[in-house]
């Protein structure tokens, strides 16, 4: 059970992968809070955060634009969620656009804060992408725990983490049984069946839940001992 | 439907950290208190269960897709607590493990998808499950619990970007619940569906969260 997609880069021994976990995530809270505490932050902020995120890029050895690609998710929400702004926003106007009798009028300062929203979304996801490809998982915990997020919570999150591998793998193991039965185009047949899995997944999950506890009992798990 | 960062104005997306933080701390104590030490391995497994679900992608229109969100179904089988709960550790793996949500932002995804759709779901069924005898009771009450719960997470979704001054109220409503109104048909007829095949195999698994227990 491989799942390169889902954490692929975070084993590697570039110098970033190398710094304390603890690090990185105040300086990428930091960062975020940074861009986003502020409606509009100012220009030169902006631009220091994306001068800084290319230079850790490229520090970072990950394969080259892993980290851009990944964080341009983000763009179409950003561009159809801010669309607004420029029309809603009071300032100078500098376009009237209008259409079948109705306009509305486009405002620079409206414009600004439409390109400041997109540039914050894509930045802030482009540094989360980058502490999440150099820092495995169970550093990242091991981190929150440092920082007094509580040990019920992070075993709930380590355990989690590990077996959505392993129902990863049992999902596919269901959709490669129904491919197999359909075939391919009957879209109702699929959705059909969509609920009829959801339930056996269930009833799948709990039982492995049950011999995962029976499992841990009889190997003498402490529960205060996480 | 998850908030990315850089949408939300610094009041909207604390003062949802806060809250989530809370709604987290009660939740878990109350995890602890009803399933002891079982708690750790069963709300685990079913969190991953929810996330390896909403692997399971719908057609909706034009184009667009769902996919199946989960927040009814945790609380109908779990009580709406430890249900959000379940939620809560899909959504801070998304955002943590993948990048899938904002940081800044997980409280108000946690908020919307872990307090208010399971809430909202729970209520709808336990009260249509009084009106609607039976099994039949189950099935609609199922159907419209998740499809309620969808559209009211979509609303607080809405909201709060109208009031972090992001969209205009009057665009993002129409515009979210809309589009919410038709994936919540998808969202209800999976979830009755899985309710109808947990039936089938395992009838002891629908009394879990009996009265909110867990």
């Amino acid at each position: 059970m491989r799942h390169e997609f889902l954490d692929k880069h975070s084993e590697r021994a570039g110098p970033l992968h190398r710094l304390d976990a603890r690090a990185k995530t105040v300086a990428v809270a930091l960062i975020l809070l940074g861009l986003n505490v502020l409606r509009m932050p100012p220009a030169w902020l902006g631009a220091a955060a994306a001068g800084l995120l290319l230079a850790a890029v490229i520090a970072s050895r990950l394969p080259l634009g892993y980290v851009f690609r990944r964080a341009a998710v983000v763009l179409p929400f950003a561009v159809i969620i801010g669309a607004f702004l420029p029309f809603t926003t009071e300032g100078r106007a500098v376009w009237y656009p209008a259409a079948f009798g109705y306009g509305a009028l486009v405002t620079a300062e409206g414009l600004r804060l439409y390109a400041t929203v997109i540039s914050k979304a894509y930045l802030s996801l482009a540094y989360v992408i980058l502490l999440l490809a150099t820092t495995p998982f169970r550093a990242l915990l091991r981190s929150l725990a440092w920082f007094r997020v509580p040990a019920f919570f992070l075993s709930l999150l380590s355990f989690t983490y590990r077996y959505i591998f392993v129902l990863v793998d049992e999902i596919e193991r269901l959709q490669r049984a129904w491919t197999a039965r359909y075939f391919g185009r009957r879209r109702a047949a699929q959705f059909r069946a969509l609920g009829p899995a959801v339930g056996a997944l269930f009833v799948r999950s709990y039982e492995r839940a049950e011999r995962v506890w029976a499992a841990m009992l009889s190997r003498g798990y402490d529960p205060n001992a996480v | 439907m998850h908030i990315p960062d850089g949408f939300l104005d610094a009041k909207t997306f604390i003062t949802l950290d806060v809250v989530a933080v809370g709604f987290v701390a009660a939740a878990a104590a109350r995890a602890r208190r009803v399933l002891s030490e079982r708690a750790v391995p069963l709300m685990a497994v079913l969190a991953a269960f929810i996330f390896a679900a909403q692997m399971l992608n719908f057609p909706v229109a034009g184009g667009t897709s769902g996919h199946f969100a989960g927040g009814a179904l945790a609380a109908i089988l779990l009580g709406p607590w430890a249900g959000g709960l379940v939620i809560t550790l899909v959504l801070v793996i998304q955002a943590l493990a993948f990048g899938d949500g904002g940081m800044l932002a997980l409280g108000a995804n946690v908020f919307n998808l872990a307090v208010v759709a399971p809430f909202v779901g729970y209520g709808a069924y336990s009260l249509l499950r009084k009106v609607f005898a039976g099994e039949a009771g189950r099935f609609v009450g199922a159907f419209a619990a998740a499809w309620l719960a969808v559209v009211a997470a979509a609303s607080a979704c809405a909201a709060e970007l109208a009031i972090a001054g992001t969209v205009p109220f009057a665009v993002a409503f129409p515009a979210m619940v809309g589009a919410h109104a038709l994936i919540g048909l998808g969202e209800g007829v999976i979830t009755a569906a899985a309710l109808a095949a947990i039936r089938a195999s395992r009838p002891d698994l629908l009394e879990l969260g009996r009265g909110g227990a867990a």
